[in-house]
């Protein structure tokens, strides 16, 4: 089977290795998400609360007499949220969040170059291949990649994490904790779960060609979605800050029914923002539609009512990055104001490197959303290419496929924001002091969020020229 | 219908006597009905009586006489002028188009002239029929006859298509 | 014959190092409609796509109404195409998402006619080929027939002087190719636009006033123009 799948492979196109070296990159990315986060909960030591308040402050290396008179040394880092046991948890959830976005590029890519693929896994099929089989190899195909992925990522993170250590002085506080051992048990199920995740994802963007043996990719009939995701949303967000108040109430004592009860309601408000973003892009489409007399607006809104969550699906991962680093945004403002200016910086630095952790996952997911557009228009090359034989300019063309990724971006974007926005005051809402909403932070992340899914598209047009060859045209 | 000319074209590459042509003309056309000893002496003698074979010399033998005959220059005329006129395209002209092709490529010439000027024949009628059928006063069942001469037309002309591509080999095989 | 409205000269073009066109020279007169044949690889929609201005010769010239037009821009070969030519295909040519009337009134949106000035030309071209009730759906709910109705339409919307047809009736079934034919040339012949057919079916070629035959690159045999 696995011999098969590496023929399957091997037979690739280009864009077959391209959505391979993703796949590969994509799981070793979420590996060192997954693993940061199981290192930050196993950092060991003593309770600072059992030691006593004073000892847990920001010092560097403690040593502390604890009631016994003898003298302990406490593992410190230069950070706080790893020196605060209480902390941890919420560090190690942020990491493990990050793992979503990761997760969305990862089910991106399974679905690249899916014409292509799904014609010759198609052809397997009328080989005699079983529905079983197909999706095996097919299966088998992610797997591997993302099982490399996996090995690469505990490999990169080993690596890092050595490098690390080396270039540690003793006796001074520790950057990042890398003098943590990886629990063995944890490790192994990250290594594992990271390939099964891919295989799942590939399985459910398969299932068609597995019904079709014939191949025959009918476009979906996409009826415009109701507007009940909005609904789902606002649950969404309204979920997110019960944990809060369950927590002030002393209804929750322990870290992971918090943990798990904002984990959920953060995923109901992410599928509540896809699902609105998508219900809103086909609303302002079909206005659009029906008003412009600018060929390249009036392709871009056809294709986009045709297909709202076409486009959402492709940008799904920035929207995921807006969510958080609004929400981070604005719980960032709200813990500056209520903790006044001592610990400001304190705060003010673990939240940057939630931003630059945003930051990260955004690259990605602009990455993913490149090759999600290379890959739409080449699927699309003959219909491109019968536009300019017939006298379509391609400014036009390439006007339309950046209205197509920049237009829905900006309601999405917006929608997001105002979700993450919401999350983030609910999440604070323990706050006593006002809430004091980050405008302007909220405007960049949005402005940098339309700027690098224009950016993305902007980087595709190269794949447009190329696809218009009149060589298209040609049926002999 | 076309024994005389086909004759005229094996006796274009050299003289030969009666038997010899019938062997070649059954060997050349392995599908037709073998020609009678009859049918070629008399054709032979229409030949003569026209003008457009001669008799060459009688060779006397062991068995009995045999007279060898080559054609006279109206007989290559003739010939010439039979290979470069289209058959009237009708369906079913087939046979005598590969007789023609066979016998050009026998002559020393390529066939591919005969097949040239007979595709254009059919190609004219075909135009004809299809504009019959164009015709908005035409009715349905003129449009229906018309049809029927298309596609065995059609069929000709597909053949003719595939014996252009073929030539090379068929030349090789007649002049083995 | 008339004064050829378009025109190729030796015209030579290959595909990496398979050659499509060895020096090809032919010449349509205004108004003519003429069949392009030959079998699989002969070079017709590569010398059709030179005529058309899709493609560049690698040498030889083509010229149309006077005007040599290998050597122009893309941006000026585009607005000729747009304007002076009509292309059909065999198929896959209309923008699946467009509606049938936004898709025929798009040359002209591009030449930036007005939305409801373009919309009612294009449901009138529509209406010319028998498919008026169609213009509100997409092409994916079309039948063959009626899609390529549809292309006839966005192809004669701008009122060209060439129509390039390239195997137009290649996906259709015999009686809905020989309609949308008898559509496209009574149009064509009515309006006294010159038709480039390209075709390897005989019966298709049959429609056509003349034949230009192609093989391995190179122009087998021309009937004389009328």
């Amino acid at each position: 089977m696995i011999g098969v799948a590496v023929r399957v492979l091997r037979g690739a196109g280009r864009a077959d290795r391209v959505r391979s070296a993703l796949l590969v990159a994509g799981s070793a990315l979420a590996t060192g998400f997954a693993l940061c986060g199981v290192v930050v909960l196993s950092i060991g030591g003593l309770d600072a609360r059992t030691l006593g308040r004073s000892c847990a402050t920001d010092h560097g290396v403690i040593v502390c007499v604890a009631g016994t008179g003898q003298p302990v040394a406490v593992r410190a880092y230069t950070s706080n949220l790893l020196n605060e046991p209480g902390l941890r948890p919420g560090v190690a959830l942020a990491f493990w969040l990050l793992l979503i976005p990761v997760l969305v590029f990862l089910g991106q890519c399974a679905r690249i170059a899916a014409a292509r693929r799904d014609r010759r896994l198609a052809a397997l099929r009328l080989a005699g291949a079983t529905p079983g089989q197909v999706a095996r190899i097919a299966a088998t195909d992610t797997g591997v990649c993302c099982a490399l992925g996996a090995l690469a990522g505990l490999g990169g993170f080993l690596l890092l994490r050595a490098a690390v250590e080396a270039g540690h002085v003793a006796g001074t506080p520790r950057t990042l904790p890398t003098d943590v051992g990886l629990p063995v048990l944890e490790t192994v199920a990250v290594v594992a779960a990271v390939p099964l995740l891919g295989v799942a994802a590939s399985v459910l963007a398969l299932r068609r060609v597995v019904a079709t043996p014939l191949g025959l990719v009918r476009r979906r009939q996409v009826t415009a979605p109701a507007g009940w995701p909005a609904v789902l949303l606002a649950f969404g967000v309204a979920a997110t800050a019960l944990p809060t108040a369950l927590l002030r109430q002393g209804h929750i004592r322990t870290v992971a029914p918090f943990v798990a009860l904002v984990l959920a309601g953060v995923l109901l408000s992410v599928a509540g923002v896809l699902l609105s973003a998508a219900w809103l892009t086909g609303r302002c489409a079909r206005l659009l539609a029906r008003h412009t007399r600018r060929p390249a607006v009036l392709l871009a809104a056809r294709r986009l009512e045709r297909d709202p969550h076409g486009q959402t699906r492709a940008t799904s991962a920035v929207l995921l990055c807006v969510l958080f680093a609004a929400g981070a945004s604005v719980m960032r403002a709200l813990t500056l104001d209520s903790v006044g200016s001592g610990n400001g910086d304190f705060y003010a630095s673990a939240y940057d490197l939630v931003t630059a952790a945003v930051g990260i996952a955004l690259a990605v997911a602009a990455t993913g959303l490149v090759v999600a557009n290379v890959e739409a228009v080449v699927e699309r090359r003959r219909e491109l290419a019968a536009l300019v034989a017939a006298g379509t300019p391609r400014g036009t063309l390439r006007r339309a496929l950046l209205a197509q990724s920049v237009l829905p971006a900006v309601p999405a974007v917006l929608v997001a924001a105002l979700a993450g926005t919401g999350i983030g005051v609910a999440l604070g809402a323990g706050a006593e002091t006002g809430t004091h909403i980050p405008v302007l932070r909220l405007v960049v992340v949005a402005g940098v969020a339309v700027g690098s899914i224009g950016l993305a598209t902007a980087l595709t047009l190269p794949a447009l020229n190329q696809s218009v060859h009149p060589g298209e045209l040609r049926f002999e | 219908m076309s024994t005389a000319e086909t004759l005229l074209g094996l006796l274009a590459v050299g003289a030969r006597h009666g038997y010899e042509l019938k062997r070649a003309h059954d060997g050349h056309f392995p599908q037709a009905r073998p020609l009678a000893f009859g049918q070629v002496y008399a054709t032979l003698a229409r030949l003569v009586r026209d003008g457009e074979v001669e008799v060459a010399e009688v060779r006397s033998g062991a068995g009995p006489d045999r007279t060898v005959y080559s054609p006279t220059p109206a007989g290559l005329d003739r010939l010439r002028r039979w290979l470069s006129t289209p058959e009237p395209p009708s369906p079913y002209v087939a046979n005598v188009l590969m007789a023609k092709v066979v016998t050009a490529l026998v002559s020393g010439g390529s066939g591919r002239d005969c097949l040239r000027i007979q595709r254009a024949a059919h190609l004219a009628r075909m135009r004809e029929l299809t504009a019959l059928k164009a015709d908005p006063a035409g009715s349905v069942a003129q449009t229906l006859s018309a049809d029927y001469a298309i596609v065995h037309l059609d069929a000709d002309l597909r053949w003719m298509d595939t014996t252009a591509q073929r030539l090379g080999e068929l030349a090789k095989e007649v002049r083995s | 014959m008339r004064e050829p409205v378009l025109e190729a000269r030796s015209l030579v073009r290959s595909y990496g190092d398979t050659p499509a066109l060895r020096g090809v020279s032919v010449a349509v007169g205004a108004g003519e409609v003429v069949a392009v044949t030959g079998p699989s690889g002969s070079g017709k929609s590569t010398l059709l796509h030179c005529l058309a201005g899709i493609l560049r010769p690698e040498a030889g010239e083509v010229h149309f109404a006077g005007t040599r037009i290998d050597t122009l821009s893309e941006a000026r070969r585009t607005t000729l195409r747009r304007g002076q030519f009509g292309v059909l295909f065999q198929f896959g040519q209309l923008v699946p998402e467009l509606t049938a009337a936004e898709n025929v009134a798009l040359p002209l949106l591009l030449d930036r006619h007005g939305r409801a000035e373009s919309l009612t030309a294009a449901r009138g071209w529509l209406d010319r080929f028998e498919v008026t009730d169609l213009a509100d759906r997409r092409p994916g709910e079309l039948s063959g027939g009626q899609a390529q109705r549809v292309a006839m339409a966005r192809a004669l919307v701008t009122e060209p002087q060439v129509v390039f047809a390239d195997e137009p009736t290649g996906a259709l079934d015999a009686l809905a190719g020989e309609r949308v034919l008898t559509a496209l040339l009574g149009v064509a012949r009515r309006a006294g636009t010159t038709v480039l057919l390209v075709t390897h079916d005989t019966t298709v070629a049959a429609y056509a006033d003349r034949e230009i035959g192609l093989r391995d690159g190179a122009v087998e045999r021309a009937d004389v123009p009328a």
